[in-house]
């Protein structure tokens, strides 16, 4: 066990430090930097933060295959493997039929990752309450 | 630029001039990941000055790029056409002057950062006509239709430019470590829609502010030919118009700095052409997605690099409000 603070919250208390500190005393040609900086920052804490939710996503794409009524990948398989070959099958046109059911989980996972590297752009309608419940569904 | 580099620099461009000359101060410029530009000021016998752009290939090249030969002669045809660019004035192909090919270009006073551009009303104080100039300049570039000798390193033009590049992108996806099924899938819908080329014509290839030389409210320059090829013109008005080029400016729909219908007025004016809004949101999600894999591999690239920068670093995680971006545009094809 490491002593504290946890790593998210040293980010965050670096991160406030940085802006409320350093910023305001920065030269003009350094604030972009700056904000990069924060912003770099912001995202590593959300990503550690994060469930990797692997299991869900796992989940979500066996049912995309049996909706479709495609031979179901080996659900033994790494995640990265099985979105390999769900990559290929949707460049192939193995999904052309299933579009609405193909989308709604492309968008999922997109606002997932949009969640994590830039929350503000997430289109309405989309509460970051709600995420755990839908992807354990 | 070391000072034996410097003289048979200096050396080279006194034969291609005819006349002596010196080179009193070089610098390298801002920008350019893929081409190093370098400002010098060259003086002549008779004491004049000139203010000159060498630009010559980074260390790390990005291979659909086009070679510096390529892009001195298509400055070269830009300028005959009377688009604005800076005029091209000597290329080097001998590897023993600085090491690989390079050419000399005039340099051109003005602002090319988006972000001043699109905030800064005082750069261009007349929204309307920059738009409508921004459109009618792109025009002058469709206007140059194959076959074209001084262009034939570009080879014979693909009947299916939209699928040539959806192709590419592929390429690059299927260099990329992660699997990317939400690009997939964008890529299966544009090549499932894909459009008749409206026309074949050169296409600039990465026209957008960041682009585009501005001094005095009006265009100095168009930059950056490197992606220039014969393609499908609509390509270009949709990367123009592409909401991940408005650099925070989302309501001034044409690169965040004019409206969207100036700079069609503009492009209809001299292009003879009515733009086809319904190929818009087509050419839009390409765009995007054109981006997204361009982000994706900066951030991978990230990896590899001893020093990496940290905005390349945060670049992937673009990604996916790009993509987020293409779905979009990509359901209104459906409505359209």
């Amino acid at each position: 066990m490491r002593d504290g603070p946890a790593g998210v919250q040293l980010l965050a208390i670096a991160r406030a430090c940085l802006l409320e500190e350093v910023l305001p005393n920065v030269p003009p040609a350094q604030i972009y930097a700056v904000r990069m900086i924060a912003n770099a920052m912001a995202i590593a804490a959300r990503e550690l933060a994060a469930d990797p939710g692997e299991e869900a996503v796992r989940e979500r794409i066996i049912s995309l295959y049996r909706q479709a009524g495609l031979m179901v990948p080996d659900a033994s398989q790494r995640l990265g493997e099985i979105e390999r070959m769900f990559a290929a099958d949707i460049r192939a046109g193995w999904f052309d039929s299933h579009e609405a059911a193909l989308t709604a989980f492309l968008e999922w996972q997109v606002d997932q990752r949009l969640a994590l590297a830039n929350p503000k752009l997430r289109r309405p309608g989309r509460d970051p309450g709600d995420d755990r419940g839908d992807d354990r569904g | 630029m070391d000072d034996s580099a410097k003289r048979r620099l200096t050396a080279w461009v006194g034969e291609k001039l005819g006349e002596p000359v010196a080179i009193r101060a070089i610098e390298r410029l801002s920008g350019g990941a893929i081409q190093e530009n370098w400002g010098l000021t060259l003086v002549h016998g008779d004491g004049r000055e000139a203010q000159l752009v060498l630009r010559r290939d980074a260390a790390a090249t990005i291979a659909s790029s086009r070679s510096r030969a390529e892009e001195f002669s298509l400055l070269e045809s830009a300028q005959r056409q009377g688009i604005a660019v800076p005029a091209p004035i000597a290329l080097c192909t001998d590897a023993t002057i600085l090491g690989g090919p390079f050419f000399l270009m005039r340099r051109v006073a003005g602002i090319a950062d988006p972000r001043l551009l699109v905030r800064d009303d005082s750069l261009i104080p007349d929204r309307p006509g920059f738009g409508a100039a921004l459109g009618a300049e792109l025009a002058r570039i469709h206007a140059i239709r194959p076959p074209m000798p001084d262009l034939s390193f570009l080879g014979p033009p693909d009947p299916d430019p939209a699928m040539a590049r959806i192709r590419t992108q592929r390429r690059n996806l299927d260099r990329l470590a992660a699997p990317q099924p939400a690009i997939e899938y964008v890529l299966r819908r544009l090549e499932r829609d894909r459009p008749r080329p409206a026309a074949i014509t050169l296409i600039h290839g990465d026209y957008r502010m960041g682009n585009i030389l501005v001094a005095d409210g009006r265009i100095a320059a168009v930059l950056d030919w490197e992606f220039a090829d014969w393609g499908d013109p609509d390509e270009d008005l949709g990367w123009f118009t592409a909401r991940c080029w408005r650099f925070g400016r989302e309501d001034r729909e044409a690169g965040g700095v004019a409206a969207r219908e100036d700079f069609y007025r503009g492009y209809e004016q001299i292009s003879g052409r009515k733009v086809a809004l319904e190929r818009v949101p087509y050419w839009e999600a390409m765009a995007a997605i054109r981006w997204a894999i361009i982000a994706l591999q900066q951030g991978e690239r990230c990896r590899t690099e001893e020093k990496p920068g940290l905005e390349a670093a945060l670049s992937g995680r673009m990604a996916p409000q790009l993509v987020q971006e293409a779905m979009a545009r990509i359901a209104a094809i459906a409505h359209a």
